[in-house]
C-alpha cells in the first residue's frame, strides 16, 4: 500500500513539475528526438504509475475482503509486487471503486478521441487522393489552391499534399527538401503520435503536463523532420522553402517576435556548437533516466 | 503525371465521372477503363456503389441500370477540402500540421536576411 501512495505521489509531482523543467530543457531545439522522448516518458510515466497504483489499492481493497486467492494470482501473474493486506474499510473501498471507475471513464475517452481523429484524418487523405492529381512521386498529390501550402495527412494510403501555388513558387531543390521533411514525418510516425497526445489533452486538459506535452512534442517533432530534410538536401534549400511557403501575408494579428518559423529556421542556419550539444544530450538523457527510474526505484524499496 | 495504382480505382473513377457532363453507366465507364487494364465489369459496379455510399455520385434508374453523376464538381470538392485543411491548420484538434504557418512581412524580411548572411559566411569560409 505505501508503494501506492508514493506512486501517486510520483504521479503528482511529474504532472505539476514536468512542465516547467521539460520547457526550459527542450525549448532551443538542441537534441529534438532526445527531448521528444523526455516529454514521452513524463507522460507514459504518469500513465503507468497511476495504473499500477490504481491496481494497488483494487488489490489490497479486495484482499481486505473475505480471501480472493485467485485475483492475487492473477496479478503475481502480471508481474505486480504483492503487498501487505490491510484492514479494508469501506470508504477505502469506496475510493478505489472510484478510483477504477474514473481511469476506466478516462481511458474510454481518450480511445474514442484517438479514434475520432484518426477516422478525420483517414477520410481527409481519402479525399485528397481523390481529389488531387497524382505525381511522379508516392503518396505525393497536387491540389489546386491559390494558398501555397504542403502537408500531410495519415490514411490508408497517406497522402502528401502540396497546392499548385506552392509548386509554383518553389525550385525543384526547395520542392525536394520540403517532401522530404514530410516523408519524415510519415516514416517516423508522427502524427499517430501527436493524435494520442492530443486525445490526452482534450480529455485531461486541467493537468498540466498533458496539454503542455502536446504543444511542445508538436513543435519539436517538426524540428525532427526538419533536420530529416536538411540531412538529405541541405539546410539552405529547406529555409528558403519555408520563406517561401509560409508568406508573407499582410495579416493582422501575426504575433511579434519569434515564431515558430523563426526558432526552426534559426537553428538551421546557425547549427549550435557541439560542447552545447553534448552537454544538452547528458542532461536530456539524465532527465529521462531519472523520470523513468524513480517509479521503478519507488516499487523496489516499497516491496522489501 | 503518374498512372493512378489499383488502390486509387475510386480516383480513376471519379475522373471518367467529373469528365462526362451527361452523367456515367457503369458499362460506359467499364468500355473506357478495359482499354488501358485488366478491369472486371463488377469491379468497376462496386467501386461506383461505393462512390454512391460516400456521397461522392448520385445515380439515378435508366431502364435496368443506373445512370451517375458527380454530386460536386472537381473544383468544388477541392475548394472544401483546402478550407478544411485551413481552418484546422494549427488547432489542436487537427490531424495535419503544414509544412510551415503563416507569417509577418516582417519576419520573413528578417528570415531572407539570415538566410543569405549565412549564405556570405559559407562563401568566406
Amino acid at each position: 500500500m505505501t508503494a501506492a501512495v508514493y506512486l501517486l505521489g510520483y504521479g503528482v509531482l511529474v504532472t505539476w513539475l514536468a512542465p516547467p523543467l521539460l520547457s526550459r530543457l527542450t525549448q532551443g531545439g538542441l537534441n529534438p528526438l532526445l527531448s521528444v522522448t523526455a516529454w514521452l516518458t513524463a507522460v507514459i510515466g504518469v500513465l503507468v504509475t497511476w495504473a499500477v497504483a490504481i491496481t494497488l489499492f483494487t488489490v489490497n481493497g479486495l484482499r481486505a475482503l473475505p480471501d480472493s486467492p485467485v485475483l492475487v494470482v492473477c496479478l503475481e501473474l502480471l508481474g505486480l509486487p504483492e503487498q501487505v493486506a490491510t484492514p479494508g474499510l469501506p470508504g477505502l473501498l469506496f475510493a478505489v471503486a472510484a478510483g477504477v471507475i474514473v481511469s476506466v471513464g478516462v481511458g474510454l475517452k481518450v480511445g474514442r478521441s484517438v479514434l475520432g481523429l484518426r477516422s478525420r484524418s483517414h477520410r481527409h487523405a481519402h479525399t485528397a487522393r481523390l481529389l488531387g492529381v497524382p505525381t511522379d512521386r508516392p503518396d505525393v498529390f497536387l491540389l489546386d489552391a491559390q494558398r501555397p501550402a504542403a502537408y500531410c495527412v495519415v490514411g490508408r494510403p497517406n497522402a502528401i499534399v502540396v497546392t499548385t501555388a506552392a509548386v509554383q513558387r518553389l525550385t525543384g531543390p526547395q520542392l525536394d527538401a520540403v517532401l522530404a521533411h514530410e516523408n519524415a514525418h510519415i516514416a517516423g510516425r508522427h502524427h499517430q503520435v501527436l493524435m494520442v497526445l492530443r486525445a490526452l489533452a482534450a480529455t485531461l486538459g486541467h493537468l498540466p503536463l498533458f496539454p503542455r506535452a502536446a504543444v511542445a512534442v508538436g513543435e519539436l517533432l517538426e524540428m525532427c523532420a526538419d533536420d530529416a530534410a536538411a540531412r538529405r538536401h541541405g539546410s539552405r534549400a529547406l529555409v528558403a522553402g519555408m520563406i517561401e511557403l509560409a508568406g508573407p501575408v499582410q495579416a493582422a494579428g501575426l504575433g511579434v517576435g519569434a515564431s515558430a518559423i523563426a526558432v526552426r529556421a534559426n537553428r538551421l542556419l546557425v547549427p549550435p556548437r557541439q560542447a552545447t550539444v553534448r552537454r544538452h544530450r547528458l542532461l536530456a538523457s539524465a532527465t529521462i533516466a531519472a523520470t523513468a527510474a524513480a517509479p521503478v526505484i519507488i516499487n523496489l524499496i516499497c516491496h522489501h | 503525371m503518374q498512372q493512378r495504382g489499383f488502390g486509387d480505382l475510386e480516383a480513376t473513377v471519379m475522373d471518367r465521372v467529373w469528365g462526362r457532363e451527361h452523367g456515367v453507366t457503369v458499362r460506359e465507364v467499364f468500355e473506357e477503363l478495359t482499354d488501358a487494364r485488366q478491369i472486371a465489369y463488377t469491379t468497376v459496379l462496386s467501386t461506383l456503389d461505393n462512390l454512391h455510399r460516400k456521397g461522392w455520385v448520385r445515380r439515378e434508374r435508366e431502364g435496368k441500370a443506373y445512370r451517375y453523376w458527380a454530386t460536386m464538381t472537381r473544383e468544388e470538392r477541392s475548394a472544401n477540402l483546402m478550407r478544411a485543411a485551413f481552418e484546422a491548420g494549427g488547432k489542436p484538434e487537427a490531424v495535419l500540421a503544414f509544412f510551415v504557418e503563416q507569417m509577418s512581412a516582417d519576419e520573413s524580411a528578417q528570415l531572407k536576411a539570415a538566410l543569405r548572411s549565412s549564405s556570405t559566411q559559407k562563401r568566406r569560409q
